[in-house]
């Protein structure tokens, strides 16, 4: 027998990481397991793209030929280093997948052009949809990370700034404005991300509703769940929501979940497949506080107490806020660049400012945001080959969503169609015990796919979007 | 009690800029002050420590000392942005004027974060500069970075609280003034109170220092506590430490009127001998047009910044001593630069250059000062990495 050593693979879409030494319990898949052995049907669990999407993971991934000489002024310069960039720099601000995505395909083009990103977090590589699965996983907070920043960057030949937050943008000097010092730019990428919406809510203990978008709150948490069991009040059965309600759940906190709509997922499912969701929810204890909104939380005795709208109030431990991720766009704003819901970019990902550009969760284009990971990866190869002179855009498309929840993982596209369609507009192509595959009949495409179906999705998509 | 600080009446004058008033018209008005009644006397402050008393009043009524004050304003809005500017302007001419500026600002600044019975009492007459105040909160500010324990004790008595010890530099005092400081309650280490003190109070002693090499004309004095009762109705906050939370953005931010007027002085400086000698000048480091664009990197953050004072996040307030730093640091560049531009005719004890020099150390130390500053920001760093 011969010990060919094992290999790691990365979903293309998502980053995902396939180690044939670890294998993906999961997927069902034992360590071990090679990519020659995996069955077709096998999908990402982080995007749900498929066996055919990994591609083998370099070691080290589009590495510049001979990382670029720093140019002067970005070198520490005599005064202790607060000059950064160049006229020849392109700068790219943030460093979520959006950000180390126009990296990667900027570097992959021109190995010399020199890259720096900015960014206020601290900039590690990671996928953030598993936010929402890493408790039922085992994952600590610190598994999730691929990369250090600086890792990252050293494989990529760029240079990286983290923990600082662009204060300002000048567009007329061509020059980012930091607390560590000016940066000047010849081009620049806005990949900001979104935050979560700050509900109003009053009472003492207002200051500590959690709102968990990024590592570091993550972090914070998972401190505050401290090992023990929780009982947690989750505000918003969005997506996001719903996905950490499943999570906590199967780490056996109890959760509240409170929501002005009457069902889960209002803006993405039709009623039915909703309530067949809740009423899985229900089976696993979370009570559900619908057609409400949280007044006031306040400090009682060693924990909370939430108070809502109609008056009536209980205990709670900890309280997760998840009302919807609002595009980061005062920056752009207030440096002239236009803004609508998000940072208003064209298909080429350009702004209403001249080598200016925006992709990710902060970008507006053709009058959508897009808060998913799919669109991400292909507005970075629009951007680079924008830069590089070529033309192919980025082509908008209705978003496949996979809500991760095992109580019944659900696929959905075109979710807006999908929420306000009537009954009369199905078909039901399959209904029952592993669960359901319902297909649109307008003009639009949309389907919804539940239970095992839910594995259909990459499939049935293509089939419409190709 | 009779020994408080009679309140000077208001003077029709100093109303009419109760009404909002822009920020440009602000800095208009503070200018012309300086040229006309504080640059006559710039060099006698800084030789002779001269207070320049009326200065002080004559920019408090032309309303330099309420732009950051809601509750001093007609309009009930806060501009940072308009009181750095106004403080810079000052600070450009002369450091000594304008950390008396600084003082004044940050006191009423006390007052106007602090409970409503002393601001109600308070916070006009500082607003309006017809009572001058300091801030004796190095010794505070220290403390709450494990530099040094606090100095100042108090003990509850009836109506007020008993309090003794000493501080060793506090600015912009007189026998007539107040300043805002923080002591901790005897019996309760871990309480502390946000008061302010009247000079006047029995029990109190200024007690004039050795001579300092710049900003001499500041009325810096040690302060002596013996027995000195501060009365319920002066105590700005109870809870001292939730009132540094509060106060400290605001305090440091309205630092950068010294930083950046300093800086802009000594580039102005550069610049002013440049049609003379710009043909030798050029081999220097630190040309002016180099320190002009880091210093407007510097301001145009902090003005940016100065929107928000009540924000009270850690990353918030990183920024602004990361900020804080550079401004030092900036200020010893640029004052060494105004020498070497300047030359011989910088060095004549008459010669602004010299004096930015010597100003432009005490932009660098005044607390936090640049070592403060770094072990402050490596705690924050190292905090964020294993956060
Ligand atoms: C819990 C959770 C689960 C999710 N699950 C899925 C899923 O299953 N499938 C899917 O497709 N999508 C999912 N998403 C959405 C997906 O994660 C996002 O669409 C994607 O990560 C956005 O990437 P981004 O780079 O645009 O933004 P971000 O990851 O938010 O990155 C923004 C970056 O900008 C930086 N930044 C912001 N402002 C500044 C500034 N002023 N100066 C400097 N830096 C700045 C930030 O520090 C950060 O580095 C999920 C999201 C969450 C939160
Ligand atoms: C002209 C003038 C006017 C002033 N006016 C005022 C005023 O109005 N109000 C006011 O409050 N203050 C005022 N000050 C004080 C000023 O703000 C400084 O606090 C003062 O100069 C003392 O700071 P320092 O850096 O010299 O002290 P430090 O050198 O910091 O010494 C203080 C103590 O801290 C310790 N220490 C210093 N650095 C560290 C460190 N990194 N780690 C641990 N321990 C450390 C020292 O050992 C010492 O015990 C004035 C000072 C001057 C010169």
């Amino acid at each position: 027998m011969t010990e060919t050593p094992y290999h790691k693979w990365i979903c293309d879409a998502c980053g995902y990481i396939y180690d044939e030494a670890k294998g993906d319990a999961d997927g069902g898949l034992p360590p071990g397991t090679r990519y020659e052995d995996m069955p077709e049907d096998w999908q990402c669990p982080l995007c749900g793209l498929r066996k055919l999407d990994l591609r083998p993971l370099p070691d080290a991934p589009a590495v510049a030929a001979s990382p670029p000489a720093a140019p002067e002024s970005t070198a520490v310069d005599r005064h202790g280093g607060r000059r950064f960039g160049s006229a020849e720099h392109l700068v790219i601000v943030g460093a979520g997948i959006a950000g180390w995505s126009v990296a990667e395909a900027v570097r992959r083009r021109d190995p010399n052009l020199p890259i720096l990103l900015v960014t206020a977090c601290e900039g590690a590589v990671y996928a953030k949809p598993s936010l929402s699965t890493a408790l039922a996983h085992g994952r600590a907070p610190a598994d999730l990370v691929e990369a250090s920043a600086e890792q990252r960057a050293a494989e990529l030949g760029i240079e990286a700034l983290t923990r600082t937050r662009v204060i300002k943008i000048d567009p007329a000097k061509r020059r980012l404005i930091t607390a560590r010092g000016g940066i000047t730019y010849a081009r620049l990428v806005l990949a900001l991300g979104a935050r979560q919406r700050q509900l109003d809510v009053a009472g003492d203990a207002a200051a500590a509703v959690l709102r968990v978008n990024d590592l570091r709150s993550y972090r914070d948490l998972r401190q505050r769940l401290d090992g023990d069991r929780r009982h947690i009040t989750l505000l918003g059965a969005g997506l996001i929501g719903c996905e950490l309600a499943d999570d906590l759940c199967a780490a056996g906190h109890r959760v509240s979940i409170v929501d002005p709509n009457q069902r889960p997922l209002a803006a993405l499912l039709p009623a039915d497949i909703a309530e067949l969701l809740r009423a899985r929810f229900d089976a696993k204890g979370v009570e559900w506080r619908l057609g409400q909104t949280l007044a006031r939380v306040d400090h009682a005795d060693s924990a909370l107490r939430a108070t809502l709208a109609d008056g009536s109030t209980f205990a709670t431990d900890l309280v997760l806020s998840a009302a919807g991720l609002l595009p980061i766009t005062e920056p752009a704003a207030r440096a002239g660049i236009a803004v609508g819901h998000g940072i208003i970019a064209d298909r080429r990902l350009r702004t209403s400012l001249p080598d200016v550009y925006a992709l990710g969760d902060c970008a507006e284009v053709e009058g959508r945001c897009f808060s998913y990971i799919e669109p991400i990866r292909r507005q970075a190869e629009a951007i680079a080959a924008d830069m590089a002179g070529e033309h192919v855009p980025f082509q908008p498309r209705p978003p496949l969503v996979r809500v991760k929840t095992p109580s019944l993982p659900i696929s959905v596209c075109n979710g807006r169609v999908a929420a306000d369609a009537d009954p009369t507009d199905w078909r039901c192509v399959s209904d029952d015990a592993d669960g359901a595959r319902l297909e649109h009949t307008g003009t639009e495409p949309a389907f919804v796919l539940t239970g095992s179906y839910a594995r259909l999705g990459t499939e049935l998509y293509r089939s419409h979007f190709g | 009690m009779s020994a408080a600080i009679q309140i000077p009446k208001s003077t029709a004058a100093s109303h009419a800029f109760a009404a909002a008033q822009s920020a440009d018209e602000l800095v208009a008005a503070t200018r012309a002050i300086v040229e006309h009644e504080l640059a006559p006397q710039t060099a006698r402050i800084d030789t002779e420590g001269l207070y320049p008393k009326a200065v002080m009043h004559s920019l408090g009524a032309a309303g330099a000392f309420r732009a950051h004050l809601p509750d001093a304003r007609a309009d009930g809005c806060h501009d940072f942005g308009a009181a750095i500017r106004a403080m810079a302007a000052v600070s450009q001419e002369c450091l000594s004027t304008g950390f008396a500026t600084w003082c004044q600002d940050t006191c009423a600044w006390y007052l106007q974060v602090g409970e409503a019975q002393a601001r109600e009492r308070w916070l006009e007459p500082l607003a309006s500069g017809r009572v001058l105040g300091g801030t004796g909160m190095s010794n505070t500010m220290k403390a709450f970075s494990g530099i040094e324990d606090l100095r100042l004790s108090g003990e509850r008595v009836d109506g007020g609280y008993l309090v003794n010890g000493s501080l060793p530099w506090v600015s912009n005092l007189g026998a007539d003034h107040v300043f805002g400081s923080l002591f901790t309650l005897s019996g309760d280490t871990n309480r502390t109170v946000m008061a302010l003190v009247d000079c006047s109070a029995p029990g109190f002693t200024l007690r004039q220092s050795a001579h300092f090499v710049a900003l001499e004309g500041t009325r810096t004095f040690a302060c002596l506590f013996d027995n000195v009762f501060i009365p319920d109705a002066n105590v700005i906050d109870h809870d001292g430490a939730a009132f540094l939370q509060r106060a400290r953005a605001g305090l440091v931010l309205l630092q950068f009127g010294m930083g950046a007027g300093n800086i802009q002085g000594c580039i102005d400086v550069c610049r002013s001998v440049e049609p003379l000698l710009g043909h030798v000048n050029q081999f220097l480091d630190d040309r002016p047009d180099e320190l002009q664009q880091e210093l407007d990197d510097i301001v145009d953050a902090v003005l940016t910044l100065a929107e928000t004072p009540y924000e009270t996040s850690k990353d918030f307030f990183r920024e602004i001593l990361q900020l804080r730093l550079a401004a030092g640091e900036l200020a010893l560049r640029a004052s060494q630069s105004a020498m070497l531009h300047t030359g011989a005719k910088g060095y004549l004890s008459s010669a602004p250059a010299q004096r930015k020099l010597r100003e432009s150390y005490f932009v660098a130390i005044v607390t936090p000062a640049t070592k403060h500053l770094r072990k402050e920001l490596a705690r924050m760093e190292a905090e964020g990495a294993s956060a």
